[in-house]
């Protein structure tokens, strides 16, 4: 059913009432005037009570009071929980500015059982209240340290730094011997490698490729080995050093680099196991360059490739049948020892330390030839590899079978 | 059988007569039967389960002949019983031509 409104046109629809220009600090000297003609009784909605109409109008100084206060109160409010660009934010309102929240009556809040710490109980006042507690919950929050840290680790900062030296000093002198006998194995393997050359290989090598150019290249290599071998076997008395200097130095570096960098970065630290691999290869190129060097440098190939370096694949493997020296050093990779020729086999065919360690999780075990070995075999990558049991050395890895 | 498969098995069985006649070193004829193995187009799994049974031992011996530098004799013999084994294996697949009157 149409109303009055209804039927009203368009052009005598009523509108907000247009408000002069006024200077706000006049407020009270206005003095209120008549009301305009537009401003009749059939212009006003029904639904204001009679008593609202004596407080409406464009002139109405306490509307404007209100409305004053109002922006006064959302000024200050903004103000004390962000803060102005010059000044810090303090922990109170400040106090020479009119402040508009109900002051706090001390004696109630600290009542037992008490209502609201506001004498009055309106739920605007509420409302703003729990906004500002939000807000200064999560400006607290924003200022913490990066990555979720608590509010404690920046100030426990040099006690972590203290602590964690003195753990990884006992760890390092604990571990001396470990570290001492794993230097020991690496340097025998090297002098094994170097030194043990077959004849009866080197005849099968001519009977299948009766070449000379091809012979005098295998002595040339059987001749460098044998220097390597010499040094091998000079470097086993100092095995216990480099394995002491392995563990004295690299367990306090790791933790340090580790402390340091799960507090900036947590979540791209390494862990500890690979950080004090990365710190014991530090230390074994630190030890090589304190003795006198002689002859021609490595080619950078033949030295430590990085990990960037080149790849073979299943298909397309590297040094097939090209018998190059070795390339890499014995090493660790997420807790694992690897031998050098295992690296060396990786790299070559491709296969990835994370491939490695599932053929260990999953794969299939099968003792080896010797009582010390024991192979794996991952019939879902087919992958084949030996590690030995003493010392846990992955030995090499392979392809197997078809994939 | 398509005589691409066949030639593949002949090409095998080619390689280890080589190395049974100590004309190919063991890395050599190890590596060469995965490159032929996976070169083939049938996929018979009972076959090349057992071709792997016997390929593995090949497998093995070349892999620590090259991490120790050397070949012993026992590695040697057992590659070459390895070898025996695998072109028995090899042979079941190679069709002969039938003889010609």
């Amino acid at each position: 059913m149409p109303t009055f409104w209804d039927m009203q046109p368009a052009g005598l629809w009523p509108t907000q009432p247009s408000i002069p220009p006024i200077d706000p600090e006049q407020g009270s000297g206005w003095a209120p005037s008549t009301a305009a003609p537009w401003e009749s009784a059939a212009s006003t909605p029904d639904y204001l009570g009679p008593a609202s109409l004596t407080s409406w109008g464009p002139w109405d100084d306490d509307r404007y009071r209100q409305m004053l206060a109002d922006a006064k109160r959302a000024s200050d409010f903004v103000r004390w929980t962000f803060g102005t660009p010059a000044a810090p934010r303090t922990a109170g309102m400040p106090s020479t500015a009119p402040s508009f929240v109900p002051p706090v009556d001390r004696a109630q809040a600290t009542a037992p059982g008490a209502p609201a710490p506001y004498r009055t109980m309106d739920a605007d006042m509420a409302a703003a209240q729990a906004a500002r507690k939000a807000a200064a919950a999560r400006i607290g929050q924003a200022t913490q340290p990066r990555g979720g840290r608590q509010e404690s680790a920046g100030a426990d900062l040099p006690a972590q730094f203290i602590g964690g030296l003195a753990r990884s000093g006992w760890k390092a002198v604990t571990d001396v011997p470990h570290e001492a006998r794993q230097a020991f194995t690496d340097q025998w393997d090297a002098l094994k490698h170097h030194a043990w050359i077959d004849p009866g290989a080197r005849l099968q090598d001519y009977l299948a490729n009766p070449s000379l150019a091809k012979a005098a290249q295998h002595q040339w290599e059987d001749f460098k080995d044998g220097g390597k071998s010499i040094l091998d076997l000079a470097g086993l008395p100092f095995a216990p050093i480099q394995g002491a200097a392995r563990s004295l130095i690299g367990h306090p570096y790791a933790d340090l680099a580790q402390l340091v960098d799960s507090h900036f970065n947590p979540t791209g630290a390494p862990n500890p196991e690979q950080r004090y691999d990365e710190a014991k290869r530090a230390v074994d190129t630190a030890l090589m360059a304190l003795g006198a060097r002689g002859g021609l440098p490595l080619p950078p190939m033949l030295g430590s490739p990085p990990a960037s370096s080149f790849l073979g694949s299943r298909a397309m493997p590297l040094n097939d049948k090209l018998k190059l020296p070795p390339r890499n050093l014995p090493g660790n990779v997420n807790g694992v020892p690897y031998s050098g020729h295992a690296f060396d086999r990786m790299q070559d065919r491709g296969i990835m330390p994370s491939v490695v360690d599932e053929t260990i999780t999953a794969g299939v075990k099968s003792p080896g030839k010797t009582p010390s070995e024991l192979l794996y075999y991952d019939p879902v990558n087919k992958i084949g590899l030996c590690r030995d049991i003493q010392t846990g050395r992955i030995v090499t890895v392979y392809y197997r079978g078809r994939n | 059988m398509s005589a691409y498969d066949q030639r593949q098995y002949r090409l095998m069985r080619g390689l280890l007569e080589k190395f049974e006649q100590n004309k190919i070193s063991m890395q050599h004829a190890t590596g060469d039967l995965g490159t032929l193995l996976r070169a083939l187009e049938e996929r018979d799994e009972a076959w090349e389960e057992l071709f792997d049974s016997f390929w593995k031992d090949m497998q093995y011996e070349s892999e620590m002949a090259s991490y120790r530098g050397t070949v012993s004799k026992e590695a040697l013999q057992c590659a070459r019983d390895a070898a025996a084994k695998l072109k028995e294996v090899v042979s079941q697949k190679i069709e002969e031509p039938p003889d010609e009157f």
